[in-house]
């Protein structure tokens, strides 16, 4: 399950991807062992240049793959964390069944489609002041609680509490006017809100930790930093472009010791934040149509960023890990994970495409020696979008979800064939080779009720 | 005028060619604005004016599509466009029109960004879906 590829010309380390032959015969085609390959050339990287098993093509760095530098000798690059900065998906599980919430499932769905601004442009319903923004970019889910927007176990069962270390100084204005117009959206494309069930348990007693059981109704957010996050990215690209030159513009960085390092590693903290903030509305929202309608709360398993760099100690050694269309692995002990789950390894989370089945899994201490702590974030694109444009139609999409008892609401009609299940790689055999590889373990598998996109 | 959407797996590639390099910033907001509509945009009622600037052609095409997707997310899509490029500055004026539940661009990237000139101007890029 494991593909190394040795270094040659520029690399500095290998390339390791996890991968079951059938994921790399549609790895090969596109351009991502190139990417992984340029990303082991780059300065001051250590160990290799990992690919998860939903790798595919992205800019510069490949979307599924890993990369830790040296704190002192390397680089820290826009790309390698993407432009949804703090793109992560978040669990919440309710107090009620499958059969019972499925008699008022279109209804609630409507609801929150109503609710919840979804789609291009769509504007927030959330209020705040230029100053109440800044103070929630540089605090993230402590200015959600501090303003009633947060329960403090929210903040326990969010990565790192909800907050990095952030300066708002370091954001643009034109990226804070993107943002505050968005503040509590799900924007549009493979983001979504979905409710469903837990189908199937396949590890009972970290399942119980993670309280979950059979036919318990869930509702997954998976959204990000939205139009802030992308600006942030843009303007460090282009300052990282004007300081230093590279062979590879999508590949633009600076070293980590460095003032516009430092200075984009500031930015991107306030844009993961405003991404905790971003679900944690939501949340709020979903939460309130749950209680009125089915008198059922909603508590938090976990938040994860599946875009995002982190200071983390590997092997002894403090590294930037980036991690783009990719999540943290932690397995038992480690004190960076709640208390609840220390026993068990740290929840992350695999959502399917629509209409396909998405997966809980707990973090490895294998995934800590093999992976930099790294696991897949979801399916991985297999089919590009304008195929799936020409080749799918809307009607057909919505027809097989209507067949599964799955309810679609979504804002732009014309997104759909893209999202089409068949566009994305087989989520069960991403997940299979996920915890035959060690870098996850199947807890549970959840299957789709209604799913609500921009 | 001339666009065409290529292959890319995980977002939108787009190639456009035109005998000036004006020209293809021209193709290059259309092109946009119909993929955003899921069709032709019809309507230039609405006008718009865009100015960046940049050291080369990549990053003066990478900020001018910025500004696109910036304006698409108040609801503006580009259906005619007239493009001056002084230096390193671009000037655009943009016809379109405001349209409702538009497809999602999120960002401009330099991901197999090219512009090429040898008998017509070439240039290939990509945005982050």
């Amino acid at each position: 399950m494991k593909i190394v590829l040795k270094p040659e010309g520029d690399m500095k380390v290998p390339g390791v991807i996890f991968a079951s032959p059938k994921l790399m015969k549609s790895i090969k085609k596109g351009g991502a062992i190139e990417q992984i390959k340029n990303v082991a050339a780059l300065p001051g990287i250590v160990q290799a240049s990992f690919a998860m098993p939903d790798v595919h093509q992205g800019y510069g760095f490949p979307i599924g793959g890993v990369a830790g530098f040296d704190v002192k000798e390397g680089i820290v690059s826009p790309g390698g964390i993407g432009y949804d900065i703090n793109c992560g998906v978040r669990l919440l599980v309710g107090e009620v069944f499958e059969k019972q919430a499925k008699k008022r499932m279109e209804d609630l769905a409507r609801r929150l489609f109503r609710t919840v601004p979804a789609g291009i442009g769509k504007e927030t319903g959330v209020k705040v002041t230029k100053k109440d923004f800044d103070e929630m970019l540089d605090k993230g889910l402590g200015w959600a609680l501090k303003n009633g927007m947060a329960q403090k176990e929210d903040l326990d069962m969010t990565e790192d509490g909800g907050c990095l270390d952030a300066d708002n100084k370091m954001v643009s204005k034109k990226a804070k006017e993107r943002g505050m117009r968005q503040l509590g959206t799900v924007g549009s494309g493979n983001h979504f809100i979905e409710i469903g069930f837990v189908d199937r348990i396949f590890d009972s007693k970290i399942a119980s930790v993670f309280g979950l059981e059979n036919g318990v109704v869930t509702v997954m957010i998976h959204t990000g930093s939205r139009s802030l996050g992308h600006q942030v990215a843009s303007d460090y690209i282009e300052s990282m472009e004007n300081e230093y030159k590279f062979a590879k513009r999508d590949l633009a960085c600076a070293p980590i010791t460095s003032e516009i390092g430092k200075r984009y590693l500031k930015a991107m903290g306030a844009a993961a934040n405003f991404a905790f903030v971003n679900r944690q509305i939501i949340t709020q929202k979903t939460r309130e149509i749950f209680e009125g309608m089915l008198g059922s709360r909603l508590n938090l398993v976990y938040d994860i960023a599946h875009n995002i760099a982190k200071f983390e100690n590997v092997n002894g050694k403090k590294l930037l890990v980036h991690r783009k269309g990719a999540t943290r692995s932690f397995g038992k002990g480690r004190r960076e994970i709640p208390l609840k789950y220390r026993k068990v390894g740290c929840p992350l989370f695999l959502p399917g495409s629509m209409g396909t089945f998405s997966y809980v899994m707990a973090g490895t201490g294998e995934a800590e020696m093999i992976s930099m702590a790294s696991c897949a974030h979801g399916a991985g694109r297999e089919i590009a979008r304008a195929r799936a444009m020409r080749d799918i139609s809307p009607s057909s999409v919505r027809r097989n979800l209507e067949k599964n008892g799955i309810i679609l609401m979504a804002k732009s009609e014309k997104s759909v064939p893209e999202e089409a299940p068949e566009a994305y790689k087989d989520v069960s055999e991403v997940a299979r080779v996920c915890d035959e590889s060690g870098l996850g373990k199947i807890v549970a598998r959840i299957r789709p009720l209604a799913v609500i996109k921009g | 005028m001339s666009y065409k959407f290529l292959s890319h797996v995980a977002d939108l590639k787009i190639e456009c060619k035109s005998r000036s390099i004006e020209g293809i910033f021209n193709d290059a907001a259309i092109a946009l604005g119909d993929y955003m509509h899921g069709r032709k945009v019809d309507g230039s009622g609405i006008k718009k004016i865009v100015k960046v600037s940049g050291k080369d052609d990549e990053q003066r095409l990478y900020k001018f599509l910025d500004e696109i997707i910036c304006l698409a997310e108040k609801g503006f899509v580009c259906s005619d466009a007239e493009t001056k490029i002084v230096g390193n500055r671009v000037i655009a004026k943009l016809g379109g029109r405001m349209v409702k539940d538009l497809k999602q661009v999120k960002a401009a990237t330099y991901g197999g960004m090219s512009i090429d000139h040898q008998k017509i101007w070439i240039a290939k890029f990509v945005v982050d879906i």
